[in-house]
């Protein structure tokens, strides 16, 4: 077992810090965004930030994988 | 024919897909403990992304979330808050528990405590909280299970009837194939609600409303406080 590495980490804290850390920033109705109140707006963003963030904490991940030691794939 | 009869029809033809579709899955594999846990570790990368998209979809949907929203408004969505994050967090931790459990052949919670901290009394502990902590979940999912039947065969079929009916057949296919069954029958499941969901979500704005946006004016004009998480005002 080994630890995440900084850089994977601190892509995983970028959706945190968008959604959970920081509600009363973008918990409003206003301005709309596409019909939506900006709050739903703003989280169904993020619904799709999310999996960028989390695809550089992957790249983060198997980059450092594979200078430290070659390592046999997850799942099948 | 009337609502119900044809209600009833479609309900008995997705369940009975469904069933079929649960004993089905277990062909073509050698079933032991292994393939009945953890479908033999060998779950491909379509089928694994399927189930945790469509996992997040279960009876709550239809009514705890949708119920929640008609009677609180903005706290419920936290659900949009909380769902991607559930996977950054397993992003960190569920492939280790994968490496950790295949090395050591590892097949529930309880193995895991067992191997981890060669206690039998606290792996046997680790088992009981497990079962005892999903008793009301699926107490609660029946219960769900039981009252959309109901409403949705027009109260052709009641929740009783409907709940044990319910209950025979998972746990006969789950007996059968194990974890593969559930895996399949739970991409139908997804599909279906998804559809469902979409349908419901474009379909009532428009009729009631003439479109999502003009659903949303006409909410934050008459009751504004209902769209921002509750406390004092700034909508």
């Amino acid at each position: 077992m080994k630890r995440p590495s900084l850089a994977a980490i601190l892509f995983g804290l970028i959706p945190f810090a968008a959604t959970c850390f920081s509600v009363a920033l973008w918990d409003r109705v206003y301005p709309m965004v596409v019909g939506l109140p900006f709050n739903l707006f703003w989280l169904i963003l993020w619904l799709l930030f999310t999996p960028l963030c989390m695809w550089g904490a992957y790249r983060a991940e198997t980059s450092r994988s594979r200078s430290i030691q070659p390592k046999q794939g997850g799942i099948r | 024919m009337s609502p119900s009869v044809i209600a009833i029809a479609v309900i008995c033809a997705v369940v009975a897909v469904g069933t079929l579709v649960g004993f089905l899955a277990r062909f073509h594999h050698q079933m032991d403990l292994e393939q009945w846990t953890v479908g033999g570790r060998g779950f491909g990368l379509v089928l694994v992304w399927l189930l945790m998209a469509g996992e997040i979809f279960t009876t709550f949907t239809f009514l705890g979330a949708s119920g929640w929203a008609y009677s609180r408004g903005a706290p419920v969505l936290y659900i949009l808050g909380y769902s991607p994050l559930i996977y950054v967090v397993s992003f960190y931790i569920l492939p280790l528990i994968w490496e950790v459990g295949r090395k050591h052949g590892l097949q529930t919670q309880a193995d895991f405590f067992q191997a981890r901290y060669a206690s039998t009394y606290l792996s046997a502990f680790v088992a009981l909280v497990g079962v005892v902590s999903l008793i009301p979940y699926v107490q609660i999912q029946l219960t769900g299970l039981g009252l959309i039947v109901e409403v949705a065969s027009f109260g052709g079929i009641h929740r009783a009837p409907a709940m044990i009916i319910a209950c025979v057949l998972i746990a006969s296919f789950v007996l059968v194939s194990g974890v593969r069954g559930v895996a399949w029958v739970c991409v139908i499941k997804d599909f279906l609600l998804l559809f469902a969901a979409v349908f419901i979500g474009l379909a009532v704005p428009y009729i009631y409303f003439g479109g999502i946006g003009p659903m949303f004016a006409a909410l934050a004009q008459t009751k504004a406080s209902h769209l921002v998480m509750p406390g004092p005002q700034k909508i």
